[in-house]
């Protein structure tokens, strides 16, 4: 558009020009530490940075938990409910972070001292109004090993903003990403009056065309390359089983405009089978209460419905939006629960334990996500009976109700139970999965540390176990258990040891001689072992391609470097803990 | 190799091998149902498929003969629209009626690869345009009263940047 100028705010009104870094993180989806713990955690992202301009694997930085492929592929991994509605740049995780002072956001840096390249959405918002504004979106990029302050030109708003939330693809990474600080920069109003004037919107606010793929309104535009036009309307010579198969294609957006079209579109976008599988998570910055109204006549026949990062645009708890919201929520997932086998609900501030009572009413449910959902501690008494894959990763669930559940799942296969920090008798679990629950084949409480090596011993029992991450479990016990393991699981491919302090090669031998299937294996941090098990490890492991080694002392990198020419097609990893000073 | 005759609305008649042909559903059905044997030189009629459009349903079936067959319709099935392949995105660079008859032409023949990959073709067309636009793109008549529109437009702004 031709009068599509933008002009600066602070270019109209007094306004003070400061930088400042996080104040406070308020919600991230991923993390690689506990609870109370500081190493690699969020926290790490408040204040000044530290370790920038230096380059490497330091505890003082935020670390993502996954990185490249391999999470994903894993048995246990969410498959997508509705490919129809993906997002293009393919966000994983995301944090949002808040700071002291309102301003008008003009810059943002982003300190990555480890492989950077992940930031794929920067979004901004006032903490007390529900918009977000899309500041910056890109594909992830493929970086140097170094650090870089990574600052991406900014759409122009005239916007107030204290909270950023960031989003994440690490898929192509080839190990963790860490994150030291975040500054923004920006214009803070000096009097009440800019300031409301501004919050108002009345200083015209004007915003550039958006550089990039907007995600969500698909450009494919080769697609639709402008085709000589019919002067009739092609649409009425289709039947309508046409129509809806052309409809099948369409993600929700596009859904919901072809229902504005005309009386027939409308009616023929109303179509339940169009509504089988929903996915709300891509559109999480536009779920309110009107699209859960707008679901609610159209899920009578739904099986899968991904809620998650559904927060309904808000931080704050005490506003009355949000009661309405969870009563929504509440009535969507009670429309749905004589059908519903799929329900993901991750990072969703509003499950609780009134959401959790309609969840245990969908008796068809086989697969239940609910990650990093912390405002329920008790699981009611009526439970599921069908689950095939539970993730209660990062959630506050404690022992009874677990072991209640996993007595009522016979046919369940993937357990994540990864920082789960209220179950204090992790070998019960493990005992009641070995009577109960015999198809299981993907177990991982990583960083959940109350299992002892009875505990582990048990494994052996679960003869169809493939997948077992035990990463950070074990650090206070003796480690034992491997024997049995490797006697009994010979169908394992993934095997997760990291800090298994005091492990030996003697312990770890029986393992890579009877598991040929392994494809995984992390030994991260264990100090004892020797080159002799790596080798054995590479030369023996037919199907290995990924063996972490990373703060195994006993090691040498020269070893590695040999190692990585003599395999390459094992990914051998090794973190970096030298500081390398950036030249620029 | 094996020919039949096929017969377009308007008496063209196209000579082609049985295996491209059977591509379709509805003429494989047919040969098998009548036991026409494939020696005999008798011509299927197509009263449904013009010339010009048979023309291209048999340019695409002979360039997709050799495809493995398409996956069962379920629910698991792949609703992507971005796996179109580079020959057929070619081959569908035509006007809209065009268009719009080979998928009648593919439904009527059940020929469901060409069927799908023009659905798709049509389904990108929709993706990311207001509803004005879409009706101006197909040339679409808003039949809705104003309270209707505005009634619809309610039920459906959620996914608007508010």
């Amino acid at each position: 558009m031709a009068n599509n100028t933008f002009i600066p705010v602070e270019n109209v009104f007094k306004m003070r020009y400061l930088e400042q870094f996080v104040h406070k993180v308020v919600h991230c989806s991923s993390r690689y530490s506990n609870q109370r713990n500081y190493s690699y955690s969020p926290i790490n992202l408040v204040g000044k940075y530290v370790k920038y301009p230096s380059y490497g694997d330091s505890p003082e930085a935020y670390f993502l938990r996954s990185y490249g492929k391999w999470w994903k592929d894993s048995i246990a991994a969410q498959k997508e409910y509705r490919p129809q509605d993906f997002d293009l740049l393919g966000a994983e995780d995301f944090i949002v972070v808040e700071f002291d002072c309102i301003v008008v956001p003009r810059e943002i840096f982003i300190y990555e001292i480890y492989h950077p390249g992940a930031v794929i959405r920067i979004w901004g918002r006032l903490r007390k109004d529900k918009k977000w504004y899309l500041l910056w979106e890109g594909f992830p990029q493929k970086c140097a090993a170094r650090s870089r302050k990574f600052s991406p030109p900014l759409r122009k708003y005239n916007c107030l903003i204290n909270l950023l939330r960031i989003e994440f693809n690490q898929n192509h990474l080839d190990y963790h990403t860490a994150i030291d600080a975040v500054l923004l920069s920006g214009y803070e109003p000096e009097t009440e009056i800019t300031y409301e004037l501004i919050k108002n919107g009345l200083t015209q606010v004007r915003t550039e065309k958006p550089i990039g793929p907007t995600v969500n309104d698909f450009e494919l535009s080769d697609c639709d390359t402008d085709k000589p036009k019919c002067s009739r309307d092609v649409f009425s010579m289709l039947p309508d089983e046409i129509i809806l198969n052309i409809f099948q294609y369409l993600d929700l957006k596009s859904l919901s405009r072809c229902a504005q079209v005309n009386s027939r579109w409308n009616k023929l976008s109303q179509d339940q089978t169009l509504y089988q599988n929903i996915n709300l998570k891509i559109y999480w910055y536009l779920v309110d209460v009107n699209t859960l109204e707008y679901l609610l006549n159209k899920i009578k026949n739904i099986k899968k419905l991904d809620l998650s990062w559904c927060n309904e645009y808000q931080c704050d708890f005490s506003t009355r939006l949000h009661y309405d919201y969870h009563n929504k929520l509440q009535s969507v997932i009670e429309t749905a629960s004589k059908t519903l086998t799929h329900l993901s609900m991750n990072d969703n501030y509003f499950v609780d334990y009134d959401i959790l009572n309609e969840i245990s009413k969908c008796k068809e449910l086989v697969d239940l996500r609910l990650h990093h959902t912390f405002n329920w501690i008790r699981w009611p008494k009526d439970v599921l009976t069908k689950l095939v894959s539970l993730d209660l990763s990062m959630t506050n669930i404690i022992d009874q109700d677990l072991i209640q559940i996993l007595i009522a799942n016979p046919n369940l296969e993937h357990l994540v139970l990864d920082l789960c920090e209220q179950i204090i008798d992790m070998d019960f679990v493990v005992e009641t999965v070995i009577n109960f629950n015999k198809k299981l084949k993907a177990w991982s409480s990583w960083k959940t540390m109350s299992i002892t090596s009875e505990g582990v011993r048990k494994f052996g029992l679960c003869n169809n176990l493939e997948e077992l991450d035990l990463g950070w479990c074990l650090m206070n016990h003796v480690p034992d258990g491997l024997a049995e393991i490797a006697q009994g699981c010979r169908k394992l491919r993934r095997l997760i040891l990291s800090e298994w302090r005091g492990i030996s090669d003697q312990l770890l031998m029986p393992l890579i001689l009877s598991c040929k299937e392994l494809t995984q294996i992390d030994l991260i941090g264990i100090k004892n072992i020797t080159s002799e098990l790596c080798e054995k490890a590479l030369y023996l492991l037919p199907k290995l391609r990924l063996l972490d080694l990373s703060f195994c002392d006993g090691i040498r990198q020269e070893e590695v470097e040999i190692w990585r020419q003599q395999y390459p097609h094992i990914t051998i990893q090794r973190s970096c803990v030298y500081l390398y000073q950036n030249l620029n | 190799m094996p020919q039949i005759k096929l017969q377009s609305s308007d008496g063209e008649v196209f000579p082609i091998d049985v295996d491209v042909a059977k591509c379709s559903v509805t003429i494989k059905t047919m040969l098998e149902d009548l036991g026409m044997d494939e020696e005999e030189e008798e011509v299927v009629p197509l009263p449904n498929v013009n010339s010009a459009i048979l023309r291209k349903v048999l340019h695409w079936a002979t360039f997709h003969k050799d495809d493995p067959p398409p996956p069962e319709d379920d629910e698991n099935k792949e609703k992507r629209t971005d796996d179109i392949s580079s020959w057929d995105a070619d081959f569908l660079k035509v006007d809209q009626g065009t268009l719009f008859e080979l998928i009648l032409a593919a439904n009527y023949l059940d020929i469901k690869g060409l069927l799908d990959v023009t659905c798709k073709t049509v389904a990108n067309m929709i993706k990311g345009k207001a509803p004005e636009e879409i009706r101006k793109t197909f040339n679409i008549k808003n039949d809705f009263t104003a309270s209707e529109e505005d009634q619809v437009r309610k039920e459906n702004e959620w996914c608007e940047e508010k």
